[in-house]
């Protein structure tokens, strides 16, 4: 018999309580990292979200961080790396928990260092799926005079300020 | 096996909209555009590397030194696919206001006593029927500022993570009965009533433990299926 997905439900401003024990602590963040501030429809910092963070890994596996937004909005994480460094192009897929939020969102983001000519994601499916104006908010960029640092700030909605609504993806398998 | 998993459309109906106007806080958090569809890959498909738990924390009467306050119930079920399928070792972490309708959480400004003998924590991983089971005390309801008047009904938060990304599961769970709940537009954005009753547990008297408590009986499924193995021999 086909069961329907329970229905989903705002994590709520209370989830450190649950969460806390998995997530990673801002800091013990060390190089490569992703750093950014997580911005709502006014362009204020969201000081109360929570994301997830899965990322391939060698081997075929795929490896989780939990971490929380600070009271500025800001958020980071470690990129693992294998033995020689960070080897881009690199993508985390992240799923972002708030308050207001009924359900998780889904985005990516991708690190790729130094120049590169053809774009090393033009056979990437997913960033081929989306529209080229607005595929720079899937990227971080790499943070002037911090080496390693990549910056990546997410909008849930166009801001006043000119931030422009991060991409979100939903997912369904090709057979369906 | 991530290979053989498929992950359908969301049923009309079956989950909230992420823009829905009586919760007000979606109003500056919901993105305006709606999501790009994309195909999975194996970041989306494979089970992640979690910590290893134990028998986790399933009381949450026996986290102090004496007992919390408030009805002691027994919370169960079985966390399946869509096909029904018991989804084993998923993660299961509970949260939860205390008897009295307050957070032990520093933005919880309720002025409800906090119990020092209550966390309202917990966790623990499935059995190999994707069986959970957690023994905690009943949350009580407490008001809100979303509107005049507005209350929460009493809920426990469950989040699951279970095979993969997609299968991804954060939600409550709401007690049967509760007169609360066609006035929270929580509960109420989800869209089929059929829906929103899955997020009503049941009571069972097959979990009651006598003289200790009552028992809630609360399934839960994951999003994601089997697809048709290739045909080894075509």
């Amino acid at each position: 018999m086909r069961r329907y997905p329970t229905a989903a439900q705002t994590v709520g401003p209370f989830f450190a309580l649950g969460f806390d024990w998995l997530t990673t602590s801002p800091s013990i963040l060390k190089a490569p990292l992703i750093r950014g501030v997580l911005y709502d429809g006014e362009g204020l910092p969201v000081a109360d979200a929570v994301l997830e963070i899965w990322a391939p890994e060698a081997g075929g596996k795929v490896s989780f961080q939990r971490v929380a937004t600070d009271e500025q909005g800001v958020f980071g994480w470690s990129l693992r790396v294998a033995e020689g460094g960070l080897n881009t192009p690199v993508h985390c897929a992240v799923l972002l928990f708030m308050r207001g939020l009924l359900k998780p969102l889904l985005t990516r983001v991708y690190v790729v260092a130094g120049q590169h000519d053809p774009d090393p994601l033009q056979g990437d499916p997913v960033w081929s799926a989306v529209p080229p104006a607005r595929r720079q908010t899937l990227v971080a960029a790499p943070v002037a005079g911090l080496a390693q640092h990549y910056g990546w700030n997410l909008y849930l909605q166009d801001t006043p300020q000119g931030g422009q609504e991060t991409v979100f993806f939903t997912c369904a398998s090709a057979s369906t | 096996m991530h290979s053989t998993r498929i992950f359908g459309r969301e049923a009309a109906g079956t989950q909230p909209a992420l823009a829905y106007a009586p919760y007000a806080s979606t109003v500056r958090r919901a993105p305006h555009t709606a999501p790009i569809e994309m195909v999975p890959t194996l970041t989306e498909t494979t089970r992640p590397q979690l910590p290893e738990i134990g028998p986790g924390v399933y009381d949450l009467t026996r986290q102090s030194s004496a007992l919390p306050q408030g009805e002691r119930i027994v919370v169960s079920g079985q966390v399946r696919d869509e096909e029904g399928q018991p989804v084993v070792g998923a993660l299961l972490e509970l949260w939860q206001a205390n008897a009295a309708g307050r957070y032990r959480h520093p933005r919880d400004t309720h002025d409800a006593p906090l119990d020092p003998h209550f966390t309202g924590a917990g966790r623990v991983v499935t059995d190999a029927t994707g069986t959970y089971r957690f023994i905690t005390i009943k949350p009580g309801a407490y008001p809100w500022r979303n509107h005049r008047n507005a209350w929460r009904p009493a809920h426990l938060h469950f989040s699951v993570i279970g095979d993969c990304l997609l299968s991804r599961l954060v939600t409550q769970m709401y007690f049967p009965g509760d007169p609360l709940l066609p006035n929270d537009p929580i509960f109420m954005s989800v869209p089929a009533a059929a829906a929103r009753e899955r997020l009503v547990a049941n009571f069972d008297w097959s979990l009651t433990v006598p003289e200790t408590a009552l028992g809630y009986r609360f399934d839960l499924v994951l999003g994601g299926r089997r697809g048709t193995p290739a045909d080894p021999h075509a």
